[in-house]
């Protein structure tokens, strides 16, 4: 994706939410979104010479919201084993930033491997 | 510019040029890749600064400052903050903090790419010019602008 | 294609040497593993032999010398695979192992293997070997990962210049392995012990250094006797050049006249500077690199070693496992539960005499079927553990706390070794051996009883889901964080007493992160969780019916009260009386030290209740704050039988473990205290 900046901004500003959302309901969640939201909010910062360092912050914050929905995602699992169907209550946030995450990874993982690929053609010329 | 491994920037690469360690040290450093004439970068930086992981070829090797401080390497240029620079031209290489504090510096002209000249300081005060204009920037500000410096024409 | 096996032959047909070796059909051909640390090596004896020795993604993982047998075709060999190390050199005890071995040279052949990321670095071992004049059989390994990278390996430049066979492997793909079998039958098969080598060609200057000091040597007979494994090849003058005579303790008398005739540190650097540039030359003409400097990996790592966020998201790691193991465990644990209450139910009817009924449900069923329920959360610790150690996240943690490991005289290195004690003390222990520092080591083996093991966390569990069911995962947290420190503080307190002190620098190797296959993952878990299960039909078996014994006579089940179990946790009641501890906490910990699942077992057979009721009849005798206490009693007492037997023989003197004992029960004890005070106070 080309403009980073937006996108992390997207995802701490979106996870911070979530954290406050999830404040009454599930203090591991809470960690979840607070790591997630620094995490992004750390991909700002400028004191390296890094060219992956932004990509390399979306990549690792959305992937902790994916590891964080399939958290709940075994839930619902094996709750669905210990058959209390009725007790299941899905978080819908942690679902919805999950999604989000997933979309944002590929995303960026293709943007990557084009400049890969662009770079590759650079060389053989 | 020769440079101990310890003055590198995050991210910054530079040729192994000595290693000043007991021979023994030595030998072993060498075996695990930090072979003289290849190229090393600061890959990592730990959270008290100390150790730093180094990245020669494939190969990631965490050194302490200790050990780091006598091994040099050459460099085109050396990162460090508007605070430690010495009088001159230089060119600024990145700014850090909040975006608020980005903005600001933006406002006054310092950004990535852009040339400034200390001129001189004033305690913990270092007087700069951008853009033809006059600042004098404070020491924790200071701190967290990096730049490198310009060859004078 | 690769050309090792054409190579071999090679050396057959050259091969007009005298002093042939009868290597008959049934005897063993032995060969040795060499190689850096974590090249793979384990990896490919594994392969080899079948076995299923500890593999893991850190370097140091081997610390022994381990030995299988393989046979192919006709032949059978007898394989040995090593710790790692760079160069012959040695610092550390696995190292010395290692270095030993290769010096004594009783092996036939040697498999160098070298990984196909970075070349380089085994190129020294390998001349090094050379230069020993072994017969040697490159293998580099991990291939896979060089591909995917887009690098392309070429080994006919080595294969010519140096006259060695060299074949491509990945002990993950399996590519290479029947390769590398042909080549090890071939070479074994070419009847001479010398076969035809390449001599390397030194400059001019060292070659006159090397003759002069043999020429020298010749003169001082007690050198032809101490020295007759380096002398061989006029490996002794190389050794010399390389390694200074720190280990040789050559005659001072000779080192004299060696210094009149010879500039040692010009001939010093003259040498390692042919060798840099041979080693450049060989591989730069191996390799052909075809990828771009990026990598999924190298993104990883620039955020899982960030400053901040690498502890940040070690510990949300660890929350996120503690959590599963209370969520998500907890079903499977009900469901195992149920089975064993109903299995009791049922005997319980169908067993007619009282003693034999009371033996079979209250002791076997309800204090082995109590421990069994901890199956799911064990292994579940255990899959972490294996992700840690197979991902290569292990090491990162080492350089992010190194810092503080420090001022508690530690290194980063030992906090590895913490984290491996989560998962069972004896492995923990037994890493060790990698770190140099005497004196770190010692008082790392006397503090890693703290590391708080798998045996204790059913303990834990019971505890928790009795008493702080809200804030599970979070206390177990707290428990394992405490854990940490405790090492940490016993060890700077113990270093103390230490007078030994030395000042090595701490360099280790970050490896690649790897994706750890499902399958490396499922045959550690199982390893690990196999002894559990071993442990359960063993050692907490016989514990737990000889508790059941104590606890049924003299009155036949009548009053458990003036029971014998009784009786011993009574003698320790006036010293746990004020922590809200009864006779049967004390017993249960007594026993405890068999095992410390037993803590658990014991407690359902002295309680004498169901599994179910367990946590009712423990909150009767129990307060939150002294159920707090007892927790962290379990995290430092005594360590388990097989600890203490590895502190002995890690430190070769029965002092150390019988101060263990005496050591870790009086500041569990008060820990104890403490913690009671302050939980008195909070909760
Ligand atoms: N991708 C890949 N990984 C490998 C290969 N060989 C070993 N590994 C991994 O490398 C790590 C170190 O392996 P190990 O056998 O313990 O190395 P040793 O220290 O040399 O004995 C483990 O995580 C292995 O799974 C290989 O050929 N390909
Ligand atoms: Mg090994």
């Amino acid at each position: 994706m080309k403009n980073k900046n937006i996108i992390l901004l997207i995802i701490s500003i979106l996870s911070l939410i979530f954290m406050i959302l999830n404040i009454s309901i599930n203090f591991f969640y809470v960690f979840a979104f607070l790591l997630i939201s620094i995490t992004a909010f750390y991909g700002f910062s400028g004191e390296n010479e890094v060219w992956y360092h932004k990509s390399a912050h979306i990549m690792v914050s959305s992937l902790l919201g994916i590891f964080t929905m399939a958290y709940e995602l075994l839930g619902i699992l094996f709750s669905l084993i210990s058959s209390e169907l009725s007790n299941i209550k899905p978080n819908i946030y942690v679902i919805i930033f999950g999604i989000i995450s997933i979309v944002i990874f590929i995303e960026e993982l293709n943007y990557l491997k084009k400049i890969e690929q662009e770079a590759k053609r650079k060389k053989s010329l | 510019m020769i440079i101990p491994l310890t003055d590198l920037f995050l991210g910054q690469k530079g040729k192994i040029i000595s290693i000043d360690l007991k021979e023994e040290d030595k030998n072993r450093l060498i075996a695990m890749g930090f072979i003289p004439g290849k190229e090393i970068e600061l890959a990592h930086i730990s959270p008290f600064g100390d150790p730093l992981v180094f990245k020669v070829g494939d190969k990631k090797i965490v050194l302490r400052l200790s050990e780091a401080e006598n091994i040099f390497v050459e460099v085109e240029y050396k990162i460090e903050s508007l605070f430690e620079s010495d009088l001159g031209k230089h060119q600024i290489i990145s700014v850090c903090g909040g975006h608020h504090f980005k903005e600001e510096m933006r406002n006054l002209g310092i950004r990535e790419g852009k040339i400034v000249t200390i001129l001189g300081r004033n305690g913990h005060k270092t007087l700069i010019e951008v853009e033809g204009k006059k600042y004098a920037i404070g020491k924790g500000r200071a701190q967290k602008i990096f730049c490198k410096k310009v060859a004078q024409e | 294609m690769n050309k090792g096996h054409d190579q071999s032959q090679d050396h057959e047909s050259s091969n007009t040497n005298v002093l042939t070796l009868d290597t008959g059909q049934n005897q063993n051909i032995e060969i040795s593993i060499i190689g850096n640390p974590n090249v793979g090596k384990t990896s490919l004896f594994n392969i080899l032999t079948g076995a299923k020795q500890y593999v893991a993604n850190w370097p140091g993982v081997t610390v022994e010398k381990k030995v299988g047998t393989f046979k192919y075709k006709d032949a059978t060999f007898k394989l040995v695979d090593l710790p790692g190390v760079y160069t012959l050199s040695s610092k550390s005890e696995d190292e010395k192992v290692a270095k030993d071995y290769i010096i004594n040279k009783n092996y036939e052949i040697v498999i160098l293997v070298a990984d196909a990321l970075n070349l380089e670095s085994s190129m020294f071992l390998l001349l090094q070997l050379l230069e020993m004049n072994v017969n040697i059989i490159l293998a580099i390994n991990a291939i896979d990962e060089a591909k995917e990278k887009g690098r392309i390996i070429v080994p006919s430049p080595i294969i010519k210049t140096l006259n060695i066979p060299v074949v491509l492997t990945s002990a993950r793909t399996g590519e290479g392995i029947d390769e590398l079998l042909e080549v090890i039958y071939k070479y074994s098969l070419s009847k001479t012990k010398s076969r035809v080598k390449t001599r390397i060609k030194y400059p001019p200057n060292i070659d006159k250094f090397i003759q002069s000091f043999m020429e020298l040597a010749s003169n001082y007979p007690e050198i032809k006797i101490n020295y007759s494994n380096y002398l061989e090849n006029n490996w002794l003058p190389v050794y010399f050049l390389e390694f200074g005579n720190e280990d040789l303790n050559l005659p001072k008398s000779f080192l004299k006249e060696l210094e009149t005739l010879f500039d040692l540190d010009n001939l010093r650097a003259e040498y390692t500077k042919w060798k840099l540039d041979f080693i450049s030359y060989l591989v730069s003409s191996s390799i052909i690199n075809e990828g771009i400097d990026w990598s999924l990996r190298d993104i990883l790592d620039h955020v899982l070693t960030h400053k901040v966020l690498g502890i940040l998201i070690y510990i949300f790691a660890m929350f996120a496992v503690f959590s599963l193991t209370f969520n998500l465990a907890q079903p499977l644990s009900d469901l195992l539960e149920l089975a064993f209450t109903s299995a009791g139910n049922y005997l319980s009817k169908v067993i007619p005499i009282p003693w034999l009924n009371s033996l079979v449900v209250e002791g076997v069923i309800g204090g082995v079927g109590g421990v069994l329920v901890f199956i799911p959360q064990i292994f579940i610790l255990f899959f972490f553990l294996g992700f840690l150690e197979e991902s290569g996240y292990l090491p990162r943690a080492a350089f992010l706390v190194d810092r503080i490991a420090r001022s508690f005289g530690l290194s980063g290195r030992s906090f590895m070794s913490i984290i491996l004690g989560f998962g069972c003390n004896v492995p923990a222990i037994i890493s060790t051996k990698t770190i140099a520092n005497k004196k770190e080591r010692l008082a790392l083996i006397l503090s890693l009883p703290f590391a708080s093991c798998s045996a204790k966390l059913p303990v834990y569990i019971l505890l928790i889901g009795t008493f702080f069911s809200s804030n599970a995962a979070l206390v177990l947290l707290l428990i394992y964080l405490s854990s940490i420190v405790l090492v940490l503080v016993s060890s700077k307190f113990l270093q103390r007493f230490i007078t030994q002190s030395e000042d090595i620098p701490f360099i280790i190797e970050l490896p690649r992160f790897r994706m750890p296959t499902f399958k490396n993952l499922a045959i550690y878990t199982w390893n690990r969780g196999k002894h559990f299960l071993q442990k359960a039909g063993g050692i907490i078996l016989v514990a737990t019916i000889i508790i059941w014994a104590l606890s049924f006579f003299p009155n036949f089940g009548q009053d458990i009260n003036s029971s014998y179990a009784a009786g011993i946790g009574k003698v320790f009641e006036p010293l746990t009386k004020h922590l809200g501890w009864d006779w049967r906490i004390n017993t249960g910990l007594v026993f405890g030290i068999a095992a410390k699942e037993v803590v658990v077992s014991s407690y359902s057979t002295l309680f004498n209740v169901g599994e179910g009721s367990l946590s009712f009849a423990l909150q009767n005798v129990l307060t939150p704050a002294s159920a707090l206490a007892l927790i962290f009693f379990v995290l430092a007492y005594v360590p388990c039988f097989a600890t203490l037997a590895t502190i002995k023989s890690e430190t070769n003197s029965w002092k150390w473990p019988i101060f263990t004992l005496f050591y870790t029960t009086v500041i569990a004890y008060l820990i104890a205290n403490v913690v009671f005070f302050i939980g008195g106070i909070f909760i």
